[in-house]
């Protein structure tokens, strides 16, 4: 047995936009074992990015005077993922993506005060499953949360699909 | 009786969007690649922007789309665990094909990087 991964990407355009679309599996593969999500942001991000946070007065801003001043960045929050095989494990996977996500850890050593999303506190892992495969279609829907609080936001959907397939079956 | 090896192996980035191929080999003495990990002068693009494939000795690793930002570690993450495991995966002829594409984001502005792609596997004792 082997593990080979399967990836497709979904675009989306439209704030509030449900898509339904379906994994297709190598016909030889016998189980999945993990599924990732990745987030890719064409358009620029009003708020949430990588640029200043919007003012609204004081919101959001704790003020020590002389002290050390915090801002508070919210993770901006993509949307919901569900993946369903067509067989006795039905809905195996449900997860919120988030854009970036700036609470995973600290910013680089040099510079105690900045919250990087690629100041990467572990390695990414994929969430583990267990899911028999007779059937090599996967059903996936993906609700956006994104467009809804941004207006119209371009941005992709990678779903990575962890298979263990039989190499010796073509 | 094998021992640890280690290489690094520099991909120019130097447009916006581009999709850099490169073949790289590693030393003939080496049996087996045990993990890879990307590095980067410009780690924030390369999370951001950045998607490869990887093949080893013929052998899809990560498919074309695979982001780059799996496999990047920063200086936070403890240094025996950042070298991503594939397993002991055999070098063969020894040829590592690697096709890094840049792709557009709005989180970030390009300018030109250079990804590292470093390899961790064994060799045969000298």
């Amino acid at each position: 047995m082997r593990t080979r991964i399967i990836i497709t990407e979904q675009k989306i355009t439209k704030g509030g936009e449900i898509k339904l679309f379906q994994i297709r599996l190598p016909k030889n593969c016998k189980r999945i074992v993990a599924v990732g999500c990745d987030i890719r942001v064409e358009t620029e991000l009003h708020y949430g990015g990588l640029g200043e946070i919007e003012e609204s007065g004081d919101e959001g801003h704790v003020n020590h005077g002389s002290e050390l001043q915090w801002e508070i960045l919210s993770n901006p929050y993509a949307g919901q993922l569900v993946l369903q095989s067509m067989e006795k494990a039905n809905i195996f996977f449900y997860d919120h993506l988030w854009v970036l996500k700036y609470n995973d850890s600290f910013g680089e050593v040099q510079d105690i005060e900045s919250f990087d999303a690629f100041s990467i506190i572990k390695k990414p892992e994929p969430k583990k499953v267990e899911v028999p495969c007779d059937t090599t279609i996967i059903n996936a829907l993906y609700r956006d949360s994104l467009g809804i609080n941004e207006g119209n936001v371009t941005y992709f959907v990678k779903v990575l699909v962890w298979i263990e397939y039989d190499e010796n079956v073509k | 009786m094998l021992k640890p090896y280690y290489k690094e192996f520099d991909i120019d980035v130097a447009a916006s969007g581009e999709t850099v191929k490169k073949t790289f080999e590693v030393d003939k003495s080496v049996k087996t690649v045990r993990g890879v990990m990307l590095i980067s002068n410009r780690p924030d693009l390369v999370y951001y922007r950045g998607s490869m494939r990887l093949e080893i000795n013929k052998e899809e690793i990560f498919p074309e789309g695979y982001s780059a930002s799996r496999l990047l570690s920063s200086p936070n993450v403890k240094p025996n665990d950042r070298i991503y495991s594939i397993g002991e995966h055999a070098a063969g002829n020894g040829l590592i094909k690697i096709e890094y594409t840049d792709s557009a984001d709005g989180r970030t502005t390009f300018g030109a990087y250079t990804v590292t792609l470093c390899v961790d596997g064994e060799r045969e004792e000298d």
